[in-house]
């Protein structure tokens, strides 16, 4: 039942999304869920590594994968003011195509981060992406240029000297673009064929790097989207507000949609919320699901976080009651943790910033770990997974992760 | 014969699809070119891309003219162009000509990002290309192609000692416009015993006259226009935060980046505003870029007309953060900064300070001077 309610979603999704791509951040529905058979179970910096491909420069977004290819992005220059679109073949690493931009808006940010922090986002029409300078650009997947938009330029006062990180999503012909910034802060839906506004509604005036989510119910899909303060959904077709949930914001994870529940992010914790008529309604609340900078995931009967530190919390989908929690801190605990844990065929993957995969075994009464695997490099991104391998993109390359066959 | 008559026919077919193809580059260059706001001209421009990408290497250097008079936004759909004939060109195994992308690069007239596309396509070409050409690059007004000029420079002067080093140091500093650069070259220069100034290479500013702190409870200051956003006066005397009587003083800062540490400067406060002005005497009229950065919230007003705001707290500052361009008249002009705190507790949230350069296009220092408001 739950597969046909995550194949139903998909269709509503993206135009041409089939079930295997991975188009968006945390993958299709931002569900951070694969479903991959034979993925390996053990790797390193060389095992059971199918190809690696370097990109021109630093990036701490995620690769996106539609068919056959992968898409990433990377920033360059003195002033890391070159942006790199590259599509790669899924199945050797080579690059097919590359297009660059020249940064139109500010290339101010911390320095863990880069200008390629956004994930871009694929359909068959095209891939869309966003950087951190507000620089928005489409191609379809042969590289043609569909049509490119200086957000910069047309919304000056857009300023986030931390660096943007938020992700845009596509739902039917609009793309979702946000843009919480200090100054210019909004959420936009985009058209995808020529790039011209579709609705355009204005968020608080405060930074945060929030992925929006989509909530869809047949035909309709509303936008969650939370700013620091509340948690907000819009209805995707004109940006009207659909619900709020006051002081129930966060700053950075995303929200995951199981049915027509939404697993929240908020606080130092997540919430459980449905929908009973116009609003939405408390399920549970659970405290204690740090996330600090990545989202949770929520697989099969449980929704498992990660806070910075590596520690990783597990509670029932249905309770949110702690199934094991406090566990001790997965990997060898060398580096904080940016990427979003993934899952995918009973196990969930953890990705430090020191390049350390602890694989979690699911279904057990306690957190086990299956394995523990060193890339040595370091992982800032969500990885992907689709066509039977781990797409992990690092700061300056990325690799894909397969079972020798 | 009839071969020969045959060819003929086919070259002069080929020379005037050629020409065709050109007068049509145009039109589609214009198309792309009008690209505006919101997406305006998207329909249109992305037409025109496709068929401009599907002429291949016969509208590479049109295309690449197109950036001398491109706004950023159409730049940007320029150089995505490039790269897609350049691929084309490259699987279809026909080599781009050399010779005229050198031309071209060595045609300052054209847009400097036009021809750093130009050298880059020339150091694919050939890998040594950085040896023959950087050298004759280092005043380059692409900052990137300058900036490898001096890199590669710098790397060869590794190997010079004494006199012929600092004379070489020297020569590179005054054409150096890469902040990490030119203070690995400062520092160089001061173990070879000279006295580089980074302040004045870079057009750093160092003295103002302070006023503040007015009140900014809550924010409120940043839009609220104190009688220095309205009129200068130096003589003048305000009410300040907590009725407190505010003067115009002087202050001079000894950062080699110009830094005024209002904290020190002024005093520590919180919910406050403060204004920093200056003269500066420039002896014709000119563009200039207003280089600066700022902790907090900031506006920048040149004679009287503001220039830039960004109302954002404590997410960090550096050298060259933001720009704002304007034009010095002949003769004095009149430089306001306004630089707001807010209220936030955190012990990396006390400092309110800026710093600000006047410069060119290329970030070297203008022919002006900044002189000391007369009281």
């Amino acid at each position: 039942m739950k597969l046909l309610l995550s194949l139903s979603s998909l269709l509503v999704l993206g135009s041409f999304v089939t079930a295997g791509d991975w188009p968006q951040f945390r993958g299709p529905g931002a569900s951070g869920i694969g479903e991959e058979k034979g993925l390996p179970k053990s790797w390193g910096a060389t095992e059971n590594v199918k190809w690696k491909t370097d990109l021109p420069g630093r990036s701490a977004a995620s690769p996106v994968v539609f068919g056959k290819k992968v898409f990433v992005t990377s920033a360059t220059g003195a002033k890391l003011d070159r942006l790199h679109v590259l599509c790669l073949d899924a199945d050797t690493g080579k690059i097919l195509w590359q297009r660059q931009l020249t940064a139109t808006g500010n290339t101010g940010c911390h320095p863990k981060s880069s200008m390629a922090a956004p994930t871009p986002c694929v359909n068959a029409d095209g891939v869309y992406c966003l950087f951190a300078t507000a620089d928005l650009v489409a191609y379809d997947l042969d590289g043609n240029l569909k049509w490119y938009r200086s957000l910069a330029g047309d919304y000056p006062a857009i300023s986030n000297q931390v660096g943007m990180a938020s992700s845009p999503i596509l739902w039917k012909d609009s793309l979702i673009v946000p843009m919480d910034t200090i100054g210019d802060s909004f959420l936009a839906a985009i058209d995808t064929k020529y790039g011209q506004n579709i609705w355009k509604v204005d968020r608080p005036k405060s930074i945060n790097w929030v992925t929006p989510t989509l909530r869809t119910t047949g035909d309709k899909a509303e936008v969650v989207f939370s700013s620091t303060k509340d948690a907000l959904a819009y209805n995707a077709l004109d940006g009207k507000k659909a619900w709020t949930m006051a002081n129930m914001g966060s700053g950075t994870p995303t929200a995951s949609v199981v049915g027509d529940q939404v697993i929240l992010p908020f606080g130092g914790g997540v919430v459980c919320l449905k929908p009973e008529g116009n609003e939405m309604k408390e399920v549970w609340k659970a405290p204690k699901l740090a996330s600090g900078y990545t989202s949770p995931v929520a697989y099969k009967d449980h929704v498992y976080g990660i806070s910075r530190a590596g520690t990783v919390t597990c509670v029932n989908l249905k309770t949110g009651k702690e199934a094991w929690g406090e566990a001790a801190r997965v990997g060898k605990g060398k580096g904080q943790f940016w990427a979003s844990p993934i899952a995918n065929d009973g196990f969930v993957y953890t990705f430090d910033d020191a390049g350390i995969c602890t694989v979690i075994e699911t279904g057990k009464p306690e957190g086990v770990i299956a394995s523990v695997n060193d890339l040595k490099a370091e992982i800032l991104g969500t990885p992907a997974i689709a066509n039977g391998a781990l797409y992990i993109q690092t700061a300056t390359g990325i690799f894909c992760i397969a079972a020798k066959k | 014969m009839r071969w020969l008559a045959l060819g003929l026919s086919l070259l002069l077919f080929l020379s005037s699809a050629n020409a065709a193809d050109l007068a049509n580059a145009d039109k589609l260059l214009a198309s792309i070119r009008a690209v505006s706001k919101e997406g305006t001209g998207n329909q249109e421009a992305g037409a025109a891309w496709k068929e401009l990408v599907s002429l291949g290497g016969d509208v590479l250097f049109p295309t690449l003219k197109a950036f001398d008079d491109a706004t950023p936004l159409a730049a940007n759909w320029l150089r995505s162009a490039i790269n897609a004939i350049g691929e084309k060109e490259k699987a279809a195994g026909r080599k781009l000509p050399a010779d005229k992308l050198e031309a071209f690069l060595k045609d300052t007239k054209h847009a400097p990002g036009g021809r750093r596309i130009a050298y880059e396509f020339l150091v694919e070409l050939d890998p040594k290309t950085p040896d023959r050409l950087l050298p004759g690059m280092l005043n380059d007004a692409s900052f990137e192609n300058r900036r490898d000029a001096v890199a590669a420079a710098l790397k060869k002067a590794e190997k010079l000692e004494g006199a012929e080093a600092k004379k070489e140091y020297t020569r590179l500093f005054d054409a150096v416009r890469d902040k990490g650069q030119a203070d690995a070259l400062a520092e160089l220069l001061k173990k070879a015993g000279e006295s580089p100034s980074l302040t004045s290479h870079f057009g750093v500013l160092t003295n103002w006259m302070l006023v503040g702190p007015f009140d900014s409870t809550m924010g409120t200051g940043y839009n609220k226009a104190y009688e220095p956003e309205k009129k200068v006066d130096l003589a003048a005397k305000y009410v300040g935060k907590a009725n407190a009587e505010l003067k115009w003083i002087p202050h001079t800062s000894t950062d080699p980046n110009g830094l005024v540490n209002l904290n020190k400067a002024i005093e520590k406060h919180k919910d406050s505003v403060a204004y920093a002005f200056t003269l500066v005497d420039s002896p014709k009229d000119m563009a200039v870029e207003i280089r600066f950065g700022c902790i907090s919230a900031v506006k920048v007003f040149l004679n009287g007309k503001e220039l830039f705001q960004n109302e954002e707290y404590h997410h960090g500052e550096r050298f060259d953060q933001y720009l704002a361009v304007g034009t010095l008249k002949a003769g004095k002009n009149e430089l306001l900064v306004k630089v707001c705190q807010n209220n936030q507790t955190e012990q990396w949230a006390q400092n309110w300070q800026f710093q600000l350069r006047l410069c060119d296009a290329t970030g070297g220092a203008l022919p002006v001077k900044s002189v000391l408001p007369a009281k």
